[in-house]
């Protein structure tokens, strides 16, 4: 299985705007989600839920802590359909 | 009687009902109880092998597994003291999380941390970072405990945990709690719902670090009465999944700050409470940050077609300094919200009743009256007792309420001593407003009857203080009340809390200090002379938050956002904080005083007026 590395970031930023209430154009792959006001733990853990079921993967919260941006996240998935397709 | 200390009250509940379970669903565990003890046994016998000595601070470091009731059970049987550590958040910044991990572990003296399963990738990336600390896994030192040296013997007074929870990032404070105050604070959350019903079944999905989490698994367990654990993450990310496996596992208690209760109206829609089964549940503790009217109302509106009924949303008033629980309302009775005129709240500290939902009228939540052995009262500046209806401080004092703080600076020779002896006081700064002996901690005797004392003089005259009998310090015994901080009035039995006298917030059951906000952004480039304050705040409708107001010569629209975004994330990253609003003001706006210090009332004012 080929991993579409861009086609994750396009929907990871769609997830994120979605969850946070911001637009897709206000957000860059290296968009600081911390930084975004009202993005607190509690939704950025519901932008990790969404992500793990639009690639129906498990992300560790050992993996998840010390993600910052949409780049970050991005990364983690990617590993984690590698191992899947492994 | 249960037993009267920690582990003392496990065994007594696992020898009468050995296979009453703690279910942790997130990891697949299924502990029976009398497993639970034998592996408490075990590790306190890994920990002495180890050299752990009595009364030293041991590092708690786990997630919602087995391991953590393990760690701090067992730490407590062999001597030692448990202190829960926090675990990361998501999108947390390492740095400042071993930063905060660090201030505790200092304050606390604390070099070996018991650290549970599935956690080994943060210790990896800790463990460099805070070279000081022993990461021991706690399986490993069970297994190390067959060597079966003695265990020593555990007292009431000794203390059994330090629980992190008051304090700013940079001053953080220990609670601490002796096993008296464990066994009395468990005993009154039991006694105050009647918990142990048959078919009572403890849930949560708080973190165990937390005092909402810790102490009320704890009040489940110690009573033999079964408890199902979920991680956090498991509630959070799909509120209404955790509220299917909660209602379909038959649970009846489940505790959540009021935020769980606005998650779970979000995640499940009126159309979708088909096969959702809530009659058994008749406990929805809701505490740990203020409670709002609104969001009672509409749960109780949104799940009474699924069976939840009225009376077990459970609004209550806590704080780890009591082991847990100050105020419940009496069981079986529906919330009740009181409305007071706003601005004379604010202005003059009086309750006067205002039309419900009318302008300027603001809601409060009834909270109870005082849980069994808890006494309560309300104090002015000057600590004379307030009539019903106007504000003051609410103190606090019982067998569940803590002896005083662990603050930085601690003298780490009372991490061998035995916390009953005289020297490990010195690490205790008992709270305001003076220094003392609570019968917690005590080595002397004959101070259990002083607090019989104050119960007396409060039914007589609560201005008259009590006169110290001989041989006791010469204090008053009004040193036995703990000042919570926190501002309130009582109509009648009822409790209401209407705001706080420390500059702090809370937000999902976590304290924020407006200080620790200016530390991190005074020195950022595009503050004017490093002038900015942080000022904590309640909006209309009654959520808490931390307003940063700085000064900037910056001009232009997009440096002005550029530099609102950078202090935001700089907050966010630090603290875990996301409630935080930045107003950017020209140089000189913000208002001080003739020596320079800013007037934090009136920059409130600015702050509210600003758009």
């Amino acid at each position: 299985m080929s991993i579409d590395a861009d086609g994750i970031v396009r929907q990871i930023t769609e997830i994120v705007a979605a969850e946070l209430g911001v637009t897709v154009d206000s957000l860059v792959p290296d968009t600081d989600l911390r930084g975004i006001e009202g993005a607190d733990s509690v939704r950025l853990l519901r932008v990790v839920a969404k992500v793990e079921q639009t690639w129906d993967v498990e992300l560790e919260d050992d993996e998840v802590f010390g993600v910052s941006s949409i780049a970050d996240l991005a990364k983690v998935v990617t590993a984690a359909l590698q191992v899947q397709a492994a | 009687m249960r037993g009267l200390t920690l582990p003392g009250a496990l065994d007594e509940a696992a020898a009468a009902h050995p296979d009453a379970a703690v279910t942790f669903p997130s990891s697949a565990e299924r502990v029976r109880l009398a497993d639970l003890a034998t592996a408490t046994i075990d590790l306190a016998h890994g920990l002495i092998a180890d050299g752990v000595g009595f009364g030293e601070r041991v590092g708690v470091y786990s997630r919602n597994n087995a391991d953590f009731l393990v760690a701090v059970i067992g730490a407590s049987r062999a001597g030692a003291v448990a202190c829960p550590m926090p675990m990361p958040t998501s999108a947390a910044d390492l740095a400042g999380y071993a930063s905060r991990l660090h201030a505790i572990t200092s304050a606390a003296s604390i070099r070996r941390v018991l650290v549970g399963a599935g956690v080994d990738g943060i210790v990896r990336r800790l463990g460099p970072i805070l070279p000081d600390l022993d990461f021991l896994g706690v399986t490993t030192l069970t297994k190390a405990g067959s060597a079966r040296a003695g265990l020593p013997t555990v007292t009431p007074a000794d203390v059994a945990i330090v629980q992190f929870t008051s304090g700013s990032t940079a001053v953080p404070k220990g609670v601490v709690l002796t096993h008296r105050n464990v066994v009395h604070g468990t005993a009154a959350i039991v006694d105050g719902i009647e918990l142990g019903r048959p078919g009572d079944h403890g849930a949560t999905w708080l973190p165990l670090y937390h005092d909402m989490g810790l102490f009320g698994t704890l009040a489940a367990v110690l009573i033999g009465t079964p408890m199902t654990v979920w991680s956090p993450s498991t509630f959070i990310k799909n509120p209404a999944g955790w509220l299917r496996a909660f209602a379909a596992m038959g649970c009846t208690v489940a505790p959540s700050p009021n935020f769980g209760y606005d998650a779970l109206l979000t995640a499940v829609g009126p159309d979708e409470l088909a096969d959702l089964d809530l009659r058994r549940w008749r406990i929805a503790f809701n505490g740990a940050e203020p409670v709002n009217p609104v969001t009672v109302d509409r749960f109780a509106a949104r799940f009474g077609p699924a069976g939840f009924a009225p009376e077990t949303m459970f609004p209550v008033y806590g704080m780890a300094e009591a082991t847990l629980a100050v105020t419940f309302p009496q069981l079986g009775r529906r919330p009740t919200t009181t409305w007071v005129d706003r601005e004379r709240l604010a202005r003059d500290g009086l309750a006067l009743p205002a039309g419900a939902g009318a302008p300027g009228a603001r809601g409060l939540v009834g909270l109870g009256r005082p849980v069994r052995g808890m006494r309560l009262r309300i104090v002015d500046e000057q600590g004379r007792e307030l009539p019903d209806g106007t504000v003051g401080e609410i103190e606090i004092a019982g067998d569940a309420v803590t002896a005083g703080y662990l603050t930085a600076g601690a003298d780490p020779r009372t991490l061998t001593a035995p916390a009953s002896a005289p020297a490990s006081l010195a690490a205790v700064a008992v709270a305001e407003p003076a220094p003392g002996l609570a019968p917690g901690l005590s080595p002397a005797p004959g101070l259990g009857s002083a607090s019989d004392l104050v119960v007396a003089s409060d039914l007589t005259s609560a201005t008259v203080p009590v006169q110290p009998t001989a041989g006791r310090p010469a204090a008053s015994t009004s040193d036995d009340w703990l000042a919570t901080g926190d501002l309130g009035f009582r109509v009648g039995d009822e409790l209401y809390i209407s705001g706080r006298r420390k500059e702090m917030i809370i937000i999902r059951g976590v304290n924020y200090y407006p200080e620790d906000a200016e530390a991190l952004v005074r020195d950022a480039p595009g503050i004017h002379r490093r002038r900015c304050v942080a000022v904590a705040d309640t909006d209309d409708a009654g959520v808490e938050t931390l307003t940063v107001i700085a000064e900037t010569t910056l001009e232009q629209a997009a440096d002005r956002i550029g530099l609102a975004t950078g202090l935001r994330t700089a907050i966010g990253a630090a603290l875990g904080l996301a409630e935080v609003s930045v107003r950017l003001v020209a140089p000189d706006v913000l208002p001080r005083t003739s020596s320079g210090k800013f007037r934090r009332v009136e920059a409130r004012d600015l702050a509210r007026s600003q758009p």
